[in-house]
């Protein structure tokens, strides 16, 4: 394993939180899209989806969602100003606080709803 | 400049623009995006749960013409921003050229594909 | 007889006693790379090229690497040391490892390895070429010198530094898969003419930097900066040739 800083990290987790979006964004488009086949099939697959370990993993799908938005934020701030490239380790922690608070906020509400199975 | 030897060399080395376009796409659908999927996440994870969403709820929901048109420009930039995040991986970790050209063709495919589904599905109620 | 000058320190300093660990390999007897530990007594202020030096003269006499100056200047000994790209001759032993501690070294990534530290270098030097690194202008000259305003040279003052010594390039996880990308070397090197008052082919530079192996591969993982001996801002580099070809197509 290469030793590289902070950028390298940011890009690594840039990348498979994108390919991981990219492929529960399939997954959700078709599950979906089952609406126009009438509610017996769309909710067949929808109490599939209220099993705890698809709504716990819709909280990491959350996570890496705000990642990506955050880290894209940053980039879009290193490629359109002259300034960013300096602050960019800065700018990584303040996007790994903040995915982390967005994602505790979310277990946080969560978490209650899937052990009231509400 | 390196001499090309074969057709993808060739259009490699090509006058292009396509590169750069997709950059500052990617830069303003990211953009777009970070409000409208953080806020689809908000409103359908947060605000209320994810079990809610049962087929009454969505269809009524989707009466609304704005809501439709909320969705749509979600599955479309996603769509587009994420096809070409993953091209970006797959020119960089698949190397053998003819695998690259096979894996492209079958995930454009199955991307259009879904992308028709989400279309017909969001606009058939 | 003039009294000698001695540095006082040289015998006060305790030696450190290291595990070097190489990753050698030899294309006539093995299949793959295998490392291989060579225990090493040396003084902190020692350099790693000192080290190497000292395994090759005193211990095994067939490992093989690159070095020429010997003082960060040639750039012939780029190696993967202690898990980053580093210049052997500029590596001090105290700053990579600690007493009684293990030092790896790799040859560089993403290049053809000949033999032990050795790499195929060819591939580097193509993208280098491909970026047509010679000064073009066809004006006449004048009849004393080029001039350039002390601002205009500080333009091209970082990506002047660049020595060719591939530590940036090899650090670039998309060039260790993506056997195309032209890599950060080749872009300061274009950045070197490209922001060169006294040039008269950027936008043919610029058309380079535009392909589809040229600036937009880098993805900004900020590894060629973090391992430039020269300390070359090269992300920086890297993002004023991506402006300056937006610029130049708008």
């Amino acid at each position: 394993m290469y030793r590289g800083r902070e950028g390298q990290w940011a890009w690594l987790l840039h990348r498979l939180s994108g390919l991981a979006i990219l492929a529960y964004f399939l997954l959700h488009v078709v599950s979906i899209s089952l609406i126009m086949f009438g509610e017996d099939v769309y909710m067949a697959v929808h109490h599939t989806y209220d099993l705890w370990p698809f709504r716990v993993g819709l909280i990491f799908v959350t996570a890496g969602v705000v990642y990506h938005a955050l880290n894209g934020l940053r980039i879009m701030v290193m490629d359109f100003t002259g300034r960013g490239v300096a602050y960019q380790r800065q700018m990584w922690y303040g996007v790994l606080g903040l995915t982390l608070l967005a994602t505790a906020y979310t277990a946080w509400v969560n978490i209650p709803r899937i052990l009231g199975g509400y | 400049m390196i001499r090309a030897r074969t057709f993808t060399d060739a259009r490699a080395q090509a006058h292009s623009n396509a590169e750069l376009n997709w950059w500052i796409f990617m830069r303003i659908s990211g953009l777009i995006l970070v409000f409208l999927v953080l806020g689809h996440i908000y409103m359908t994870f947060i605000q209320v749960s994810e079990s809610d969403a049962t087929y009454t709820a969505v269809v009524a929901k989707l009466q609304n013409p704005a809501w439709k048109f909320y969705d749509w420009t979600i599955l479309a930039l996603t769509m587009l921003h994420g096809v070409n995040g993953a091209r970006y991986s797959i020119e960089d970790y698949v190397r053998s050229r003819p695998n690259r050209a096979w894996v492209k063709t079958i995930f454009y495919t199955i991307s259009a594909v879904i992308f028709t589904l989400g279309t017909v599905g969001l606009f058939s109620i | 007889m003039a009294e000698q000058h001695i540095p006082k320190n040289t015998h006060t300093t305790p030696p450190m006693r290291v595990k070097v660990k190489i990753l050698r390999y030899n294309p006539e007897t093995d299949k793959k790379p295998h490392w291989e530990t060579y225990p090493v007594e040396a003084q902190p202020s020692d350099r790693v090229l000192d080290v190497l030096n000292y395994i090759k003269w005193y211990v095994e006499p067939s490992l093989t690497f690159r070095r020429s100056c010997g003082h960060g200047i040639c750039g012939s000994d780029a190696m993967m040391i202690a898990g980053r790209n580093r210049l052997a001759c500029k590596a001090l032993l105290r700053d990579v490892v600690k007493d009684g501690g293990t030092l790896t070294i790799e040859p560089i990534r993403g290049l053809k390895v000949e033999k032990d530290l050795l790499t195929d270098m060819e591939p580097f030097f193509d993208a280098y070429k491909a970026i047509m690194p010679y000064f073009i202008n066809e004006s006449p000259p004048p009849a004393g010198e080029r001039l350039q305003s002390p601002e205009q040279a500080e333009r091209m003052a970082h990506s002047s530094n660049c020595i060719l010594c591939a530590c940036c390039t090899t650090s670039c996880p998309i060039f260790w898969v993506n056997g195309s990308y032209l890599g950060p070397a080749a872009i300061v090197q274009a950045h070197r003419f490209i922001f060169d008052s006294r040039d008269e082919a950027t936008n043919q530079r610029l058309n380079i930097m535009n392909q589809n192996t040229g600036v937009w591969r880098c993805r900004t993982a900020y590894n060629c900066t973090e391992a430039c001996p020269r300390d070359i801002p090269i992300t920086t580099i890297i993002e004023e040739v991506k402006r300056a070809v937006m610029y130049q197509q708008s």
